[in-house]
C-alpha cells in the first residue's frame, strides 16, 4: 500500500467534495458566511448537495420554502439552481396552468433547462407556454418535450423553434409525442432537416 | 472474492473492518481499490472527512444494502417520489438532525448513491407542507430578511398559494 499516494486522493476528494459550497460563493458572500457564526447545520450543506434535496420537492414548493428563507437561500434558488421541470397538464386545473405560464416561468424562465409538459385539457397551453418561453429569454432550455399538442398549436411551436434555431444546430433535444399518432414528431423532424 | 476484507480507517482512528463487496458500494472506495491496487487484508483505507459514529452508521446501512440492484442512474426528467422509503431506511434515519446531515456530507464524500438518495429524502420530507417560518424553526436558520423584503417576497408567491 501507498499511505502518501492514497492520502493525496483521499485529501483531494475531501477538498473537491466539502468545499463545494464555497466555490459556489463570490468572494463577499465567502467572506460574510466565514465571518457570522451559523447555528444551522442544514445551511452549511453544499450546494450541491442542498440542489439535490430540492430535486425532491414540486417548483411551487421550492420557491414557496427558500425564497423567503433568507438571503442565501433565496440567491441560491433564483440565480443558481437550474430548473428541471415536469407539468401535467391533464392533472391540473386551467387556472393552475395560467399560474405556472404566467408566474413560474416569469421567475424560473431564464434558469429553465428541461421542460416537459402534458397538454391534455389545457387548452391553448402551448399559446401560453411559448409566449411565455419568449417573453422570458429562456435560453437555457435545452429539453422540451410536449405531450398531446393540439393541432392548431403546431405551426405556432414551429414559429417559435425556428427563434431558438440554436437549439438544434447543437444537437439540443426537442421531443414530441401524440397519444394519438406520431406524425407531429416526424412533420417537426422533417421541417427541421432533423434525422 | 467472497468475504474478502478491507480496513477503512476513521477521521478519529478507529478502524473497521468491512467486506470488500460492501465497501464498493462507495464509488471513492471502488475508484480507490481498483487504481491502487489494494488487496492486502491489512490495507488501510483513511477516511479523514467522516468520523468514527458516522462510519459505523455507514457501514451498517451498506450491510443492509449490500444485495440491491445498482440505483438507477439520475433521470431529470423523471418523477421523484419522497413517499418509497422503506421502513428499514425510514427507522434508520430517525437521528437527530447533526446525524442525518453528517450522513449526507458522508453518502456524498463516500459517493454512496443509495444511501445520499435516501437521506436526501428524508430531509425533502422535511420540508414539504411547511411554511418558510416553520422551516426556519426546524433547522434553525435565522431570517435576514427586512419586512419589507419579505413583503416583497410574499407579494411575488402569492400565486403559489391559489388552488
Amino acid at each position: 500500500m501507498r499511505p502518501d499516494a492514497l492520502s493525496a486522493i483521499i485529501h483531494k476528494r475531501s477538498e473537491t467534495r466539502y468545499d463545494s459550497k464555497k466555490s459556489y460563493m463570490d468572494m463577499d458572500e465567502r467572506e460574510g458566511w466565514e465571518e457570522r457564526m451559523i447555528d444551522s447545520k442544514f445551511e452549511l450543506l453544499p450546494v450541491d448537495i442542498l440542489f439535490g434535496i430540492v430535486a425532491y420537492l414540486s417548483p411551487a414548493e421550492i420557491l414557496q420554502s427558500f425564497l423567503s428563507l433568507n438571503k442565501r437561500f433565496s440567491r441560491i434558488i433564483r440565480h443558481q439552481y437550474v430548473w428541471h421541470i415536469c407539468i401535467y397538464g391533464n392533472s391540473m386545473s386551467l387556472s393552475m396552468f395560467n399560474n405556472f405560464c404566467q408566474n413560474m416561468l416569469k421567475l424560473i424562465g431564464r434558469r429553465l433547462v428541461s421542460l416537459r409538459i402534458t397538454l391534455n385539457n389545457a387548452i391553448g397551453g402551448w399559446s401560453l407556454v411559448s409566449s411565455s418561453l419568449q417573453s422570458n429569454q429562456t435560453t437555457l432550455l435545452r429539453h422540451l418535450h410536449l405531450i398531446n399538442i393540439e393541432p392548431f398549436e403546431f405551426d405556432k411551436l414551429l414559429f417559435l423553434l425556428h427563434c431558438f434555431r440554436f437549439m438544434f444546430e447543437t444537437n439540443h433535444i426537442v421531443k414530441i409525442t401524440n397519444e394519438r399518432n406520431e406524425c407531429y414528431h416526424r412533420k417537426f423532424r422533417q421541417h427541421f432537416s432533423l434525422k | 472474492m467472497a468475504g474478502h476484507k478491507i480496513k477503512l480507517q476513521s477521521s478519529d482512528g478507529d478502524t473497521f473492518d468491512v467486506e470488500v463487496e460492501i465497501a464498493k458500494q462507495s464509488a471513492t472506495i471502488k475508484t480507490m481499490l481498483e487504481d491502487l491496487g489494494m488487496d492486502e487484508e491489512e490495507d488501510v483505507i483513511p477516511l479523514p472527512n467522516v468520523n468514527s459514529a458516522i462510519l459505523k452508521k455507514v457501514i451498517q446501512w451498506a450491510t443492509h444494502h449490500k444485495d440491491d440492484p445498482p440505483p438507477p442512474e439520475d433521470d431529470e426528467n423523471r418523477e421523484k417520489n419522497t413517499n418509497d422509503i422503506s421502513s428499514w431506511d425510514q427507522d434508520f434515519l430517525k437521528v437527530d438532525q447533526g446525524t442525518l446531515f453528517e450522513l449526507i456530507l458522508a453518502a456524498n464524500y463516500l459517493d454512496i448513491k443509495g444511501l445520499l438518495d435516501v437521506t436526501c429524502k428524508t430531509v425533502a420530507n422535511m420540508i414539504k407542507g411547511k411554511t418558510p417560518e416553520e422551516i426556519r424553526r426546524t433547522f434553525n436558520i435565522k431570517n435576514d430578511f427586512t419586512p419589507q423584503e419579505e413583503e416583497q417576497i410574499k407579494k411575488e408567491n402569492e400565486w403559489c398559494e391559489e388552488k
